[in-house]
């Protein structure tokens, strides 16, 4: 049944969700901005750009795909808000960061299914990085 | 371009608060509508839509809540419910193994889709890809599983 207490958990539920992503959020875009009006993250971008072509990427956004991997959605949101790309290139990101993201953190979950997480987590990255070059290529 | 680190605070700032800004129009309506959801019945009955899947991907019916549980409120939800099934036994690995790659590969998709299309990314494109490749991926895992694995039904497993 829905009552007051209904509306009150789901504010509250959303206002959590928008807390824990603003200590992640913010402390990012500012030193993913720093990197970036340095000129360092432009120095990794040279190293990254003939892989991240591949994707339609500029080599930037790398670190979007490395730090969504292994920390979660909420860093790479933070990195996709510092640089700029195309409708299209967040799109690549966002699905390829959908699909495999937080690996640590969710491989200790998938384990405690009775499951062995290791192929699960390999599976995952194979996944998102032919669903990015697919996409790249249909959208 | 000369640095200056006043600036690149300033700019960081900005661009974190405008992301969060977008952020939250789209959150906190979707959790109100989630725990809407939830209270009226609307999401047993989303689950009995999931009857299809549940013979697509070949698992048994009793898979079918830590799926749609996981695929809605996330993995971590999904899996608590999964054990406790585990635990009881109703799983074979067979289920476990398939809910395990389904929801690895697609899971909270209110919540991370909508996220990430506040962004900026193409809603269809986002939640189809995802939904479509876990499906298919975990119809290609339930078929080339193991025959012998399948006797194996209904043993309560070790969790550690």
């Amino acid at each position: 049944m829905i009552t007051k207490q209904t509306w009150i958990n789901g504010l509250r539920n959303g206002i959590d969700t928008i807390w824990e992503l603003a200590k992640v959020v913010i402390p990012v875009t500012l030193v993913i901005t720093v990197l970036k009006e340095t000129g360092w993250l432009g120095l990794l971008a040279d190293r990254l750009g003939p892989f991240m072509s591949l994707l339609g990427l500029p080599g930037e956004a790398a670190l979007a795909l490395v730090v969504g991997y292994f920390l979660n959605i909420y860093s790479a949101i933070a990195v996709i808000l510092v640089l700029d790309l195309t409708v299209k290139q967040i799109t690549v990101i966002s699905v390829m960061i959908g699909i495999c993201h937080n690996l640590f953190m969710e491989s200790a979950v998938t384990s405690k299914m009775g499951v062995k997480p290791l192929p699960l987590a390999l599976l995952r990255i194979v996944v998102s990085v032919l669903a990015g070059i697919g996409i790249n290529w249909a959208f | 371009m000369e640095f200056s680190l006043l600036n690149a605070v300033i700019d960081g700032l900005g661009a974190g608060i405008m992301g969060l800004k977008n952020i939250a129009l789209i959150v906190l309506p979707l959790m109100v509508v989630i725990e809407l959801a939830k209270d009226s019945g609307v999401m047993q009955w989303v689950t009995g839509k999931f009857q299809s899947l549940a013979a697509l991907l070949q698992i048994s019916k009793e898979s079918l809540l830590p799926l749609v549980v996981g695929l809605i409120a996330g993995i971590a939800f999904g899996s608590g419910v999964l054990i406790n099934a585990t635990r009881e036994g109703y799983l074979s690995k067979k289920d476990r193994y398939v809910v395990a790659v389904f929801l690895n590969l697609c899971h909270s998709v209110f919540e991370d889709t909508l996220l990430l299309v506040a962004v900026g990314a193409s809603l269809p494109w986002l939640l189809g890809s995802r939904l479509v490749l876990a499906t298919v991926v975990a119809m290609l895992v339930t078929r080339l599983f193991p025959k012998h694995s399948l006797d194996t039904q209904s043993q309560p497993v070790e969790l550690s």
